[in-house]
């Protein structure tokens, strides 16, 4: 049985979510904010009804909580096994916890996991645990580590318990990483990639492509850094920036985009940056600078003027739109003389068109929706 | 280039100051005047419009400061982000984006420091000071410590940034000492004179790429902040 890790995108890669009664790897390079990622999975899994069993060994229980809290998440009967408070100094509270700071890391190792049995065996029904984190304790041998990881997962079947363990790489030998990573079930990479200053988190299962990602006040949600709304003068592209995001701003004049339209949507787990471009010819300079990087293209067409059509696939062909993911927005259906959808897909030649009112706000979430599949098409 | 410590007589004594983007660790007792040093070091480059990342393990931005007004050193106005790893232990609530709710963290440490990198990348970001490195090892397994420690170095060293590293006489063992030594490009030591016990001495036991003397010099601290005699 498959269980949902409440990230869409990572059950469709792990082909429907995580086996229960299974142990998982998360693999975390230095920057990614690891924790909270798996804190998401935690919550969705707690709002299934299964038991929470936190094994901390480097935040407090209390921060953790916080941090829960603040993104919105729940954590109803969370049990904690606490490695850390007394290390800090703090009283723990936990029925699990180390009782004082243990300075040699096999007993500490040895102690955590036996309070981690022994919370698997009083607590009934289904368990999700996060291990957070292991690299604590990889100076008692990843062979160590590893071997005791293996036999936990018959503890695991017997117990229904699905076991999330985190690792943060900081730079241990292959050999290493490799023995914690056949001593589970599934891994999943988390990293980051830094692209002009900006580091951006990704997922990624197997030799499946990267899926990237930002937590933000939702949750984890994925990420696409940039996409740009293209189309001929007037076609309604500022429109559409704006009935897309809230909050959007523009460079314009007398409601003309000169520069660019900018908008932030976070709808449906989906993080996403909105650039619109100009459409007059005099401004196709800065649509060459736009188009850099992009990860899809709108391009937004008036069905009321299909002698701007001819434009409007060459502002396509300029920023490459052919060969990255696109949708067209036929815009202004609303209107009485709007030609029909079927005969601009014609005069068009190209799929995937849509028809929309950005006015009216119809058709646009729609539109959205499928070029987000085609650009997360994993398969 | 060198990298100006600032200090009186000092940077005369290695070929004008610290070698560029190198690691040096600064040993002592308690006491002695590591953080002085440290703060003399960050001025310097504050005051030639560098920019700086200041990482607080034994005291808040604010002490920080405000020792560094008693020697006349005015950071109002200049580049510079501290990242304190101390306040924490109040448990008051933290607001600041770059200070460290758990002390035992790493990965929340690593990327605190990172975006206070990102936030100065474009902005002369020279130097940086960890003060003092030691009391990590306090929350964290010396193997993990190091690992760590280890890829901030090479980090640090990769974006062409000069850091000054202070860690506590005694505190750590010495295999954790010989470790640091080995990840860093140069050593200062501070000490008290074990006969005229009030005076303080300073010696340079390795830079890479400096010629420099083996023999203890008496330093002093004053008005203007530590003058080698």
């Amino acid at each position: 049985m498959k269980i949902s890790t409440g990230i869409e995108k990572l059950d469709e890669v792990l082909d429907g979510g995580v086996k229960s009664n299974s142990s998982v790897l998360l693999l975390a390079d230095s920057l990614v904010d690891k924790s909270s990622f798996v804190q998401h999975i935690l919550s969705a899994r707690i709002l299934d009804n299964d038991k929470g069993i936190y094994i901390t060994t480097s935040k407090t229980p209390t921060n953790i909580i916080k941090n829960m809290y603040e993104y919105g998440w729940e954590y109803k009967h969370l049990v904690f096994v606490d490695c850390i408070s007394s290390t800090l100094k703090e009283k723990p509270k936990s029925k699990y916890a180390l009782k004082r700071k243990i300075t040699k890391l096999p007993e500490a190792f040895e102690e955590t996991l036996k309070l981690f049995k022994q919370a698997l065996k009083d607590l009934k029904g289904f368990k999700i645990v996060i291990f957070d984190s292991l690299e604590t304790f990889m100076g008692v041998g990843a062979e160590n580590i590893a071997e005791e990881m293996k036999e936990l997962k018959h503890l695991f079947d017997d117990t229904k318990t699905t076991c999330i363990f985190l690792l943060t790489d900081w730079g241990y030998e292959k050999q290493e990483i490799k023995k914690i990573c056949n001593a589970v079930d599934t891994v999943v990479n988390l990293g980051t990639v830094e692209k002009k200053l900006l580091w951006m988190n990704y997922f990624q299962f197997d030799e499946l492509p990267r899926i990237f990602f930002q937590i933000t006040q939702t949750g984890v949600g994925l990420y696409v850094p940039k996409i740009l709304i293209t189309g001929p003068f007037h076609s309604g592209k500022s429109s559409t920036v704006h009935a897309l995001s809230e909050k959007a701003v523009s460079v314009d004049r007398l409601g003309t985009t000169i520069a660019l339209d900018h908008g932030y949507i976070e709808k449906k787990g989906i993080v996403c940056d909105i650039f619109g471009t100009p459409g007059q010819e005099r401004f196709d300079w800065i649509l060459k600078i736009l188009s850099r990087d992009t990860w899809g293209v709108i391009l937004v067409v008036d069905s009321t003027r299909p002698e701007t059509f001819k434009r409007a696939k060459e502002m396509l062909k300029e920023v490459k739109g052919y060969e990255i993911p696109f949708v067209i927005f036929a815009n202004k259906q609303d209107l009485g003389n709007a030609i029909k959808l079927e005969e601009i897909k014609k005069r068009l030649g190209l799929p995937d068109v849509v028809g929309t009112s950005a006015t009216k706000n119809e058709g646009l979430e729609e539109g959205l929706k499928l070029l987000f599949d085609k650009i997360f098409k994993v398969k | 280039m060198r990298v100006e410590t600032g200090i009186k007589n000092f940077d005369d004594n290695i070929e004008g100051g610290f070698p560029e983007h190198s690691a040096i660790l600064l040993k002592g007792p308690i006491g002695i005047g590591k953080t002085t040093f440290c703060n003399q070091f960050i001025y310097q480059g504050l005051k030639q419009n560098e920019a700086s990342i200041y990482i607080l393990f034994n005291a808040r931005a604010d002490d920080i400061k405000k020792s560094m007004k008693r020697f006349g050193w005015e950071i109002e106005g200049k580049i510079i982000i501290f990242v304190d790893v101390y306040s924490w232990q109040s448990g008051e609530l933290i607001t600041d984006k770059y200070t460290i709710i758990n002390p035992a963290d790493l990965n929340e440490f690593n990327i605190k420091i990172f975006k206070a990198i990102n936030e100065l990348q474009d902005k002369n970001l020279k130097r940086c000071c960890i003060d003092a490195l030691s009391t990590l090892f306090v929350y964290i397994p010396p193997d993990l410590a190091l690992k760590f420690v280890s890829s901030l170095f090479a980090k640090l060293k990769a974006i062409k940034i000069t850091s000054l590293i202070t860690i506590e006489k005694d505190v750590l063992d010495p295999k954790t000492v010989a470790v640091l030594e080995s990840l860093t490009d140069g050593m200062v030591e501070l000490n008290y004179d074990p006969i005229k016990m009030t005076q303080r001495l300073i010696r340079v036991d390795r830079m890479k790429d400096t010629k420099h003397p083996l023999t203890w010099m008496k330093f002093g601290i004053g008005d203007n902040g530590i003058m080698v005699v």
